[in-house]
């Protein structure tokens, strides 16, 4: 039951008139698309800037534009992500930007669609969540991005909309399929489901959950011709090659001081999430609440304790943004309902150790002013201001995203600065780069090259990495020529003309040939340091990249 | 039913939030960091420890080497250290690395270490590769602990 929303306002045309637009702007069901076009409108401008520009979405390109090419043999390739590329793979066939874009445009529906979960579950100003997911630093890079983290988002959020307005079985066959998306989803499938187990009402999500997992295994049974495909060639390796040392670096979880970052650029109105009173949420509501702290815990600190580990990167935290922001939304509506409870100065005060903490730690103050930005808006709703805490809180959140874009680690500039200083090398060398090949193992240099850079044409060959090799050779069925096949559809689709481990030997080279390497410790897998060093000879060096030209052979 | 109004609790603890913050401003960048002081920014430039002070062999910030002026001694968190250096408007470190991360072949080399240059600050300054090397010669014969080493 919810009380009056405000005190004693001050009276006048001028309050009256912005009490009215920002009952509009909390709640008129045309704000959220607003802001998803002002979403796409940005998101356009990163594409063709390529600021964000990054190696995973560039290989979620590539499987799309494979799809395309050859529907059966990668739709039942695990490895390729089969879903999301079936659903890109007409946008990757007409160019890069245009995938971009499709990607930019599918994340942007996750606002919308997190305001239509509001407004179902009665939230007092349902379009704040729409605002706090699409005004999220890590959404705002991960749709121009490309990466899949952003699809993730949308899916998830996707199904429990159609779950909360009781399209249930339809929900279930979206939750199925996130088995195929990314697979640390399986913990909001496994929270639904377990919705399922104990609500009648939402019983068939469970049979919408099995559905499509077992269509999809039942399908490829005829390609595969094997009972076992699904089992036999999974999505991905389930255990590393041992000779690969990438795997060690990618167990070595991230410092304390990486999760006050990774949080903040998650949402900044994450502390507001906390505030939310969560025994008085309606069970579904609960079910994604446990869902988000569970995926934040699971992902950002099971690491320490090296149970288990995700990938440290803060992108993997994404799928939590909807319901942190439909958290943040409630404690808003609380706000408005019965005032701000005592207990909350307990948390504020909580966040302040941890901010403390962070600060010292890591030299990231960011947590602070984050919490003196939650105080206020907290000693506002004391004041029986919600809608004043509200509508700072948004003016906040918006204020913050330049300031966080750089902890989202996804932005190409930060994260691989060698790509620059590289290409400005070769720009300034022409007649060392003309006509000869540019062995790389920078997975972006040829499209950093070529895009953004507007480098003249230069013929990149790609290394590729003998973990990647690997994968291809363990994921693949050799029998029915898909391993062949996939192999051959790399030639087009992948970071450049890819070469292979084996095919890479000093001998098979020209003299004159240019290598634009980065320290990158799987390199040493297909260019032992004892074969190659004398055949190499520095031309150009820099923080953690070197040019090197093929002189003689021995 | 409404909780009565508390507004003071919240304000405490933004206040606190707001001190220190400011305390933050006002001490700049100064840190203690595990190894010592930086300088320069927070871990912009740790101090050398361990295995890394006896490579350096007593090498101090604002000392000369080769006619370049060492502005800081960094052990960067990927394993590699390196020794920035500088003249007026230009700067640029070297890097001393284990054997065997990259393949090619070292401007210059110790039994235990390689010796590259980089990191040229601004990008689009002159470096004579000539004075570069003197400086990695100078680091060189600074590892060996020998006076004239090759």
């Amino acid at each position: 039951m919810r009380g009056p929303a405000t005190g004693a306002w001050p009276t006048g045309a001028v309050p009256r008139a912005l009490r009215t637009l920002g009952r509009l702007a909390g709640s008129h069901p045309l704000v959220p698309w607003l802001l998803a076009a002002v979403y796409v409108s940005i998101g356009i401008g990163n594409v063709l800037s390529d600021t964000f520009l990054n190696d995973e979405g560039l290989l979620a390109y590539y499987f799309a534009g494979m799809l395309w090419d050859a529907p059966f043999h990668v739709f039942f390739w695990q490895k390729s992500r089969p879903f999301l590329s079936l659903l890109y793979a007409p946008a990757a066939a007409g160019g890069l930007s245009i995938f971009l874009i499709a990607h930019v445009v599918v994340a942007s529906f996750a606002g919308p669609l997190a305001a239509a979960v509001a407004r179902i579950w009665d939230h007092r100003y349902p379009n704040l969540p729409a605002v706090l997911v699409l005004a999220s630093p890590l959404l705002i890079a991960a749709g121009p991005a490309g990466v899949t983290n952003a699809d993730a988002v949308v899916l998830a959020v996707l199904a429990v909309w159609l779950a909360a307005r009781g399209q249930v079985l339809p929900a279930g066959f979206v939750l199925g399929s996130l088995f195929f998306v990314r697979a640390e989803l399986t913990l909001l499938v496994l929270a639904l489901a377990a919705l399922g187990l104990f609500e009648r009402r939402f019983r068939r999500v469970l049979v919408g959950i099995v559905a499509v997992p077992t269509a999809y295994w039942l399908l490829g049974i005829l390609f595969h011709r094997d009972l076992l495909w699904i089992v036999r060639y999974p999505p991905s390796l389930t255990s590393p090659n041992p000779a690969i040392p990438i795997f060690e670096q990618m167990a070595t979880p991230g410092g304390p001081g990486a999760v006050g970052p990774a949080l903040l650029a998650l949402t900044p109105a994450v502390g507001m999430a906390v505030l939310a009173r969560w025994r008085r949420l309606p069970p579904m509501e609960w079910s994604t609440a446990a869902f988000a702290l569970g995926f934040l815990l699971a992902l950002r600190w099971i690491p320490f304790l090296g149970a288990f580990n995700f990938g440290s990167s803060p992108r993997y935290i994404l799928p939590a943004l909807p319901f942190v922001a439909l958290l943040a939304s409630r404690t808003f509506t609380r706000w408005c309902d019965a005032g701000e409870p005592r207990w909350s100065a307990a948390w504020l005060a909580g966040f302040l150790v941890v901010a403390h903490w962070v600060d010292v730690q890591s030299g990231w103050p960011w947590l602070l002013l984050a919490v003196v930005v939650w105080s206020v808006l907290a000693a506002l709703a004391s004041e029986r201001r919600p809608g004043l805490a509200a509508a700072l809180g948004v003016a906040a959140t918006v204020a913050s995203v330049p300031g966080l874009l750089p902890a989202t680690e996804l932005a190409v500039a930060d994260m691989h600065p060698e790509l620059a200083s590289a290409v400005a090398w070769l720009q300034d060398h022409p007649q060392v780069a003309r006509a000869r090949p540019v062995l790389t193992n920078m997975h972006l240099l040829a499209t950093y090259a070529r895009r953004t850079a507007g480098a003249p044409p230069i013929d990149v060959r790609q290394i590729v990495p003998s973990d990647q090799r690997f994968e291809i050779a363990e994921l693949t069925n050799p029998h029915v020529g898909q391993r062949d096949r996939i192999l051959e559809l790399l030639d087009r689709h992948y970071y450049a003309t890819p070469v292979h481990p084996d095919a890479l030997q000093p001998e098979n080279l020209p003299q004159g040939a240019l290598f634009v390497i980065v320290d990158d410790a799987r390199l040493e897998g297909v260019m032992p340091t004892p074969r190659w060093r004398p055949h190499l000879e520095t031309l150009a060096t820099g923080s953690r990249w070197r040019i090197l030209v093929l002189r003689s052979r021995r | 039913m409404k909780t009565p109004r508390c507004a003071w609790l919240p304000a405490l603890v933004g206040l606190l939030a707001a001190i220190r913050l400011a305390a933050d401003v006002v001490g700049g960048d100064e840190t203690e960091s595990p190894d010592g002081p930086t300088t320069g920014g927070r871990n912009a430039a740790i101090r050398p420890h361990g295995e890394a002070m006896a490579v350096w062999r007593g090498l101090t910030e604002g000392e000369k080497l080769a006619g370049w002026t060492v502005d800081c001694i960094e052990v960067a968190s990927d394993g590699i250290l390196r020794v920035w250096v500088g003249k007026p408007g230009v700067r640029w470190a070297a890097e001393i690395r284990r054997p065997g991360r990259s393949p090619g072949p070292p401007p210059r080399s110790t039994d235990e270490f390689d010796l590259y240059y980089g990191n040229l600050q601004p990008e689009d300054a002159k470096l004579d590769p000539a004075e570069a090397l003197a400086v990695l010669d100078s680091l060189a014969q600074r590892i060996r602990g020998t006076d004239g080493g090759s």
